[in-house]
């Protein structure tokens, strides 16, 4: 058995994840003789004790949900888990590396292994940060369900099941010729457009009924989003990844043992087994050369054609040499032009949203404006990475420049600062044709929303240089890395708001005690943000270059 | 009895439209060392990538020692070795532990102390328990040769090996890589280093714009120099004054001659 196990799977797979894993935990041990890294890591614990700490609390002093809104909300959740891969590969085609570092790529790929091999690793690799993940959501649910090991167990299954998937979806649009890729991304992009017309003119319409039979206070329950969100899932095109979820949706919500636990468990690893079996038969036909992979796909650098090609032959403005490296951001930028206005598209409708359903203008240009800050702070500095974290290889090279660290810095935040402020006054500018609201409102906003997105990125990129890596998808290290900077983000956004409500009670108190009141409160409240917005930004970008200093040293590169 | 080790018919690679490599044919024997040169964007590494089955060519086929990248897919790499320009090793791995997987992964047995021997020959013995990231350019460049050599492939492709090595590094790879020709290996080597090339090759592969300007074996170039009597034209000069417009030579010298 042993035997037959060694002749279907390489053994060194098994072993080359030992080593990897002890190898890892050997440089994390290491690490923590230094003072500065000591420090961070028990920061890092901190953080991680206290999103523990409130995971427990959650759990266990919470009402429990009823089965049936468990369900739809795993539904939900997990639909759009498995979504997401998908969508995001119309606007940006994966990249080899993706799934296998370059590193992984020569020795892995390209070594004496089989496609089943290939799939271990990837089990492999993605089983940490599995346990992990449904661990965590056992603990989570655990007051909802009967069988916290259920749920353990459906969670894990079903997110094995979707990252293979994900990971067969990937490899095949990696090993899809060019022109086939296109011809993919048109047929997706005309489908998706189709279901946005159709489902947006529908929600708009419930929106604004459910408005007028609240008599104008308006109010989401978070069930009627679940249920409507559940029926949207199973009547349009989410229906084939709805019946691949339910049944491990089943195994958590599952209310007896016994044979109902087995068949519910074995219906579960079944569907684990025929995406094992898909990801397998798509490294089979790239193994066979069905694809041709690797000449054409690098001819795809050689065919582009930039849109901003006239400005190969202008020169470059020195600017204390922030031109060059904002030309050279700039340039890449203009390469991924299409999948970047793509991916900003459902920002801005997702902010213009509130001016369509029917609530007074001031509300709904409050509420713009907090979709745009909030999107902006947590998912558009995923998607603009035009700055120091897409330069990984090129750090080293930055230093030989001559060029001021402060100069590369500005330089490197410039282009994601300036194209996320031009999305967002667009978004506001068709907020106020919507709207009959002031425009010095949305000047005010605008140059509020700039100031923020230098922080953004700033604070985006800082994390990122106190330890720079490579994107990877679905290890437990990126995970965590994730996890880090999601944590650090919400604990600065509730230190922004904290200050914010100081300032403005602050604001409120001190104008009463000056002539025209109430003009008085909104530039007193106003001014004070902007400072505040202005220092915070030129903090971080001070920090940041330091940072960036600091790197370069330590590194002695 | 010299048999060919590699046949390579037709060979064409393009990326898009660009010409990469065109229309190589060529056979080389076992216990030959190819040197491949020409100036930067020539083709050499394509080349390479293709013999080692990395890339799919556009048009033509490869065959070592009667395997074919594409039907023999894991037959062909057991036989191949194939080290890039960048060494590639798991950073967080140390050089004992490279060893130890390279070894298992070919499903080969691992001796301790066979490997560590191998590791004080090649001056990493010191640094057998660092990880691959602490080692300097030249280390990461002998691990992964090492890695490679351990398993004793029939055929070495190798994109410039002389790169970051210390000059008993390079000697020493010199010298091992004549030690497995003697075997039966074929060696293909790029390389910018003309008299390193010079020295330790049999064949000469010379490219321009991915067509072929030369191949023969080191004496034929000797013979081949531009007053037509010097026998001890340098590799270099050859280099330096060889037109593009001489693919006559390839059907004139054959193969592997």
């Amino acid at each position: 058995m042993n035997s037959a196990l060694r002749k279907l799977i390489n053994p060194s797979i098994f072993l080359l994840f030992y080593l990897r894993l002890r190898g890892r935990i050997r440089i994390a041990i290491e690490l923590l003789t230094s003072k500065r890294n000591r420090l961070l890591v028990f920061t890092i614990l901190a953080i991680s004790l206290g999103w523990a700490i409130q995971l427990f609390a959650n759990s266990a002093f919470r009402e429990s949900s009823s089965r049936i809104v468990i369900q739809q909300a795993m539904i939900v959740l997990l639909t759009a888990y498995a979504t997401w891969p998908i969508l995001k590969s119309i606007w940006k085609r994966p990249i080899a590396e993706s799934n296998f570092s370059e590193v992984e790529q020569s020795l892995i790929c390209h070594g004496p292994f089989t496609p089943t091999d290939f799939i271990f690793w990837q089990l492999l690799k993605n089983s940490l940060s599995v346990t992990f993940k449904a661990a965590t959501f056992a603990i989570l649910v655990s007051s909802d369900v009967h069988f916290p090991f259920a749920a353990f167990l459906g969670m894990a299954l079903c997110l094995l099941c979707l990252n293979l998937g994900r990971y067969a979806w990937e490899r095949l649009l990696v090993a899809l010729p060019a022109s086939a890729y296109r011809r993919f991304q048109g047929m997706a992009i005309t489908l998706v457009s189709l279901l946005v017309i159709n489902v947006i003119p529908s929600a708009i319409l419930f929106f604004r009924e459910a408005s007028q039979i609240a008599g104008g206070e308006f109010m989401m329950s978070t069930s009627t989003i679940l249920m409507n969100s559940y029926s949207a899932i199973e009547v349009t095109a989410g229906a084939p990844l709805f019946y691949v979820v339910k049944p491990f949706v089943e195994l958590i919500t599952i209310e007896s043992g016994g044979l109902h636990f087995a068949i519910k468990s074995l219906e579960a690893v079944l569907l684990v087994c025929a995406s094992i079996t898909t990801a397998w038969l798509v490294e089979l036909q790239i193994s066979r050369g069905v694809f041709r992979t690797n000449c054409d796909s690098e001819s795809e650098v050689h065919e582009f054609k930039s849109l901003f090609s006239q400005l190969k032959s202008t020169s470059i403005p020195y600017l204390y040499g922030v031109g060059p490296i904002v030309w050279r951001q700039f340039r890449r930028i203009a390469r991924e032009a299409l999948p970047t206005t793509i991916a900003s598209l459902p920002v801005a409708l997702l902010a213009i949203l509130p001016t369509q359903i029917g609530i007074t203008d001031d509300l709904a240009f409050v509420f713009v404006f907090l979709i745009l800050v909030l999107l902006s702070f947590l998912l558009m500095p995923a998607v603009l990475k035009f700055d120091f974290r897409s330069d990984y290889d090129h750090l080293s090279l930055f230093r030989q420049l001559a060029i001021p660290s402060i100069a590369i810095t500005l330089g490197q935040l410039a282009v994601p600062v300036l194209v996320l402020s031009f999305v967002q006054t667009v978004t506001l500018l068709a907020v106020y044709s919507q709207l009959q609201i002031s425009f010095s409102l949305i000047v005010a906003s605008a140059i509020l929303l700039f100031v923020a997105n230098i922080f953004v990125f700033g604070f985006e990129n800082f994390l990122y240089l106190i330890s720079p890596f490579k994107f990877e998808e679905s290890t437990f290290s990126m995970m965590l890395r994730t996890l880090m900077t999601f944590s650090s983000k919400i604990l600065v956004i509730l230190a922004v708001l904290i200050t914010l409500i100081i300032w403005m009670s602050f604001a409120k108190t001190f104008s009463n005690q000056l002539p025209f009141a109430s003009f008085s409160e909104i530039v007193i409240c106003y001014s004070g943000i902007l400072a505040v917005g202005v220092f915070m930004s030129l903090t971080m970008l001070y920090a940041l270059h330091r940072q960036f200093d600091k790197l370069l040293f330590l590194r002695g590169c | 009895m010299n048999v060919n080790a590699i046949q390579i018919d037709h060979l064409s690679c393009f990326y898009g439209e660009r010409l990469a490599v065109n229309n190589l044919s060529v056979s080389i024997q076992s216990g030959s060392i190819l040197g491949l040169i020409g100036s930067n964007g020539a083709g050499k590494t394509t080349t390479m990538k293709a013999i080692a089955g990395l890339i799919q060519p556009t048009d033509g086929t490869i065959t070592v020692n009667g395997l074919t990248p594409k039907n023999d897919a894991l037959d062909f790499r057991t036989h191949v070795a194939y080290l890039p320009d960048e060494p590639q090793l798991f950073p967080e791995m140390t050089v004992f532990d490279h060893l130890r997987f390279f070894a298992s992964a070919y499903r080969q047995k691992f001796h301790k102390a066979k490997s560590l021997a191998f590791l004080e020959k090649w001056g990493l013995f010191e640094k057998r328990h660092a990880p691959a990231s602490r080692l300097s350019r030249g280390m990461r460049q002998k691990l992964a040769f090492c890695c490679q050599l351990q398993r004793s492939p029939q055929l070495f492709i190798l994109d410039e090996p002389f790169t970051g090595l210390d000059p008993h590094g390079i000697q020493q790879l010199k010298e091992t890589l004549l030690e497995n020709a003697k075997k039966g290996a074929c060696i293909i080597i790029s390389s910018h280093l003309l008299a390193v090339v010079e020295d330790l090759c049999s064949h000469l592969l010379m490219l321009e714009t991915g067509n072929v300007s030369f191949f023969g074996s080191m004496e034929a170039m000797r013979l081949l120099n531009d007053h037509g009597h010097d026998n001890n034209q340098r590799l270099e000069d050859f280099f330096h004054t060889h037109p593009m417009n001489q693919n006559k030579l390839v059907d004139s010298v054959g193969v592997g001659s």
